[in-house]
């Protein structure tokens, strides 16, 4: 039996308490300022490059995942940088799925849909994927530069694995020139000029880039709000309204991540329906006992119980049978739970 | 003003629940850490045993629908607020709203009412009726799945009409309940008036009235100046020779 894409939920664990709870991210989620919700429009926007999602969904389902528990802020982590790292994840993630799918199919001149033939000897997987993520973050990168023209091309004939000679032939330009372009205080000025740097002496180039672009999150993070304003409107969009939008995809994301809670929980239910957990039998009278204790408002142990019955008489022997199937199923329960043995 | 939500209400929209029909309780209980079984119950409509994480909910099978639930709801209510104890609810608690706020039933009680006619879809809902009468509270329960009594209890308490709900047996009044516009005064009587078209029903079998029906308040309420006033009434008839009567008042009495 598999409960576990909807596990019953309960009193936080001393594991889970180092992530926020579900109530609490939405708290959070809840205490998000303008200037906060600035901030990760500016980082939605720069991620969505690549991927299929529309604008507001990104951030949508990073605020879904955090509700759902499916990603999990920890504790000392700022909500607003779990965020962000959680829509770059989501979109690298995106963009690995979307370049894993190989068209079969194509329009002919005709105008038809024919199959495409399949080749036992095409590129190899994951080299077409490497240089899918390539292209993607030199895209965020050359967006980035927006208005440089020439740094725009110094990335892209990086990008291509040129350096040293070939680069500045490829550029037409002489070495002072490049010294300038890698020195050069554009908009993330020192972060751009050091990982261009890093770039033309390392083959890893992609992975600089990945850096450079989380660097440019955590600069926009650490950013005044002035400075994502100025960002925001330069890419055309109204920072006034920014705040409001956000909340209502916010919203959304909440009802969302809810109505798949509730569909999970149902599922689990038909689950548990259909193949209880095994309640052994066990000692009937280690479990008439500790009912008996519970009867009495003494639990003891380290019994931390609750007994409660709506219109309460006098139990039957047969409501005594069941209240002892019902501890038997209750301690099946807890064996489940890894969290609960811990306690 | 929009009203703050209770802890029902905010585990229903933290689930995305928008309609009546989406309050699935035993999901809920799930998402809640507990289990619920139906099982035949002599002492008791339901019960829940459970530790710090875990709870097992028994409902009384035999019961029917809706008592069911609102019985699966008031245990999930002593599941939010009283782990750790153990509490046993005679049947005099149940609708005895004299009883104090800090009676653990009457949370109990409450979160189930909060978690079976939650105020932010019941209020929108009410808010199309022109009157209170019983066919429209009908409606209402149908549509959340509840008891008439539970609908016309929590319908009160959202003061949206000028409502007083008062349940009596043969010899007193068991329980009432007023919407919270009304003035103090407008307390109905403690025994049920012989004139009245409840105790018709009651004590001669009348059949229940199709609508409401106009009646001096003085047959209902004894303050002084009462006579000035007329108010209409409508009843049903509860188990164990009880009734329970939906009364509406004039102006004069909202405060």
């Amino acid at each position: 039996m598999d409960h576990a894409s909807a596990p019953l939920a309960g009193e936080l664990s001393e594991s889970e308490s180092r992530h926020l709870a579900p109530e609490e991210v939405l708290e959070r989620l809840d205490s998000l300022s303008p200037e906060d919700k600035r901030r990760l429009k500016l980082i939605e926007l720069r991620r969505l490059s690549g991927t299929d999602f529309q604008e507001g969904l990104l951030y949508q389902e990073a605020v879904c995942q955090a509700l759902l528990g499916e990603r999990r802020c920890p504790r000392e982590v700022s909500f607003v940088a779990f965020l962000a790292q959680s829509m770059r994840s989501i979109a690298s993630h995106r963009r690995k799925a979307l370049s894993r799918q190989v068209p079969t199919s194509k329009l002919d001149g005709s105008g038809n849909l024919v199959d495409l033939p399949i080749a036992a000897d095409q590129l190899d997987p994951e080299e077409t994927l490497i240089e899918r993520e390539a292209a993607d973050v030199v895209a965020e990168i050359y967006k980035l530069l927006e208005g440089d023209d020439e740094a725009q091309l110094t990335i892209m004939a990086i990008a291509d694995g040129k350096k040293g000679k070939e680069l500045r032939d490829e550029l037409g330009i002489d070495q002072a020139r490049f010294d300038y372009i890698e020195t050069h205080q554009t908009r993330r000025g020192q972060e751009v000029s050091e990982r261009v740097a890093l770039m033309t002496n390392k083959r890893k180039s992609i992975e600089e880039l990945r850096h450079l672009s989380d660097a440019i999150d955590e600069s926009i993070l650490g950013g005044s709000d002035a400075e994502v304003r100025e960002e925001l409107a330069a890419l055309g969009i109204d920072p006034g309204k920014v705040a409001a939008e956000m909340h209502t995809i916010a919203e959304e994301a909440k009802r969302v991540a809810g109505k798949s809670h509730l569909a999970r929980a149902k599922d689990a239910v038909s689950s548990f329906r259909s193949s209880p957990p095994n309640a052994s039998p066990g000692d009937r009278t280690a479990l008439r006992s500790r009912l008996q204790r519970m009867r009495s408002g003494r639990p003891g142990g380290n019994d931390s119980l609750i007994m409660a019955a709506r219109k309460g008489k006098d139990m039957s022997a047969s409501d005594e049978e069941g209240a002892l199937d019902d501890l038997a199923q209750l301690e099946a329960l807890e064996s489940e739970d890894p969290e609960a043995s811990k306690e | 003003m929009t009203p703050a939500l209770t802890a029902a209400e905010r585990i229903l929209q933290s689930l995305g629940i928008a309609d009546p029909q989406e309050i699935d309780l035993e999901a809920i209980a799930w998402t809640q850490g507990a289990v619920v079984n139906y099982r035949p119950l002599d002492g008791c409509e339901a019960r829940i045993i459970g530790s710090s994480r875990k709870a097992v909910i028994s409902v009384n099978s035999r019961s029917p629908e809706r008592r069911r639930r609102f019985s699966l709801a008031h245990e999930l209510g002593h599941w939010h607020h009283h782990r750790g104890r153990v509490l046993f609810c005679g049947k005099d608690d149940i609708g005895n709203f004299a009883n104090d706020a800090l009676n653990p039933e009457r949370h109990a009680d409450t979160f189930a009412s909060d978690l079976i006619l939650p105020n932010y879809l019941l209020i929108p809902r009410i808010q199309k009726l022109k009157t209170v009468n019983l066919a429209a509270a009908r409606e209402v329960s149908d549509e959340f799945s509840t008891s008439l009594t539970a609908t016309l209890l929590k319908m009160t308490l959202s003061n949206q009409f000028p409502m007083v709900i008062a349940c009596y047996n043969k010899t007193k009044r068991r329980w009432f309940e007023r919407a919270p516009m009304i003035q103090p005064w407008w307390l109905p009587m403690r025994a049920l008036d012989r004139q009245t078209f409840a105790a018709d029903m009651l004590f001669n079998g009348a059949a229940e009235e199709n609508f409401p029906r106009k009646m001096p308040a003085d047959a209902w309420f004894d303050f002084k100046g009462s006579d000035r006033f007329e108010v209409t009434e409508q009843s049903f008839l509860l188990p164990d020779e009880e009734i329970l009567t939906v009364l509406t008042l004039p102006d004069a009495a909202i405060a």
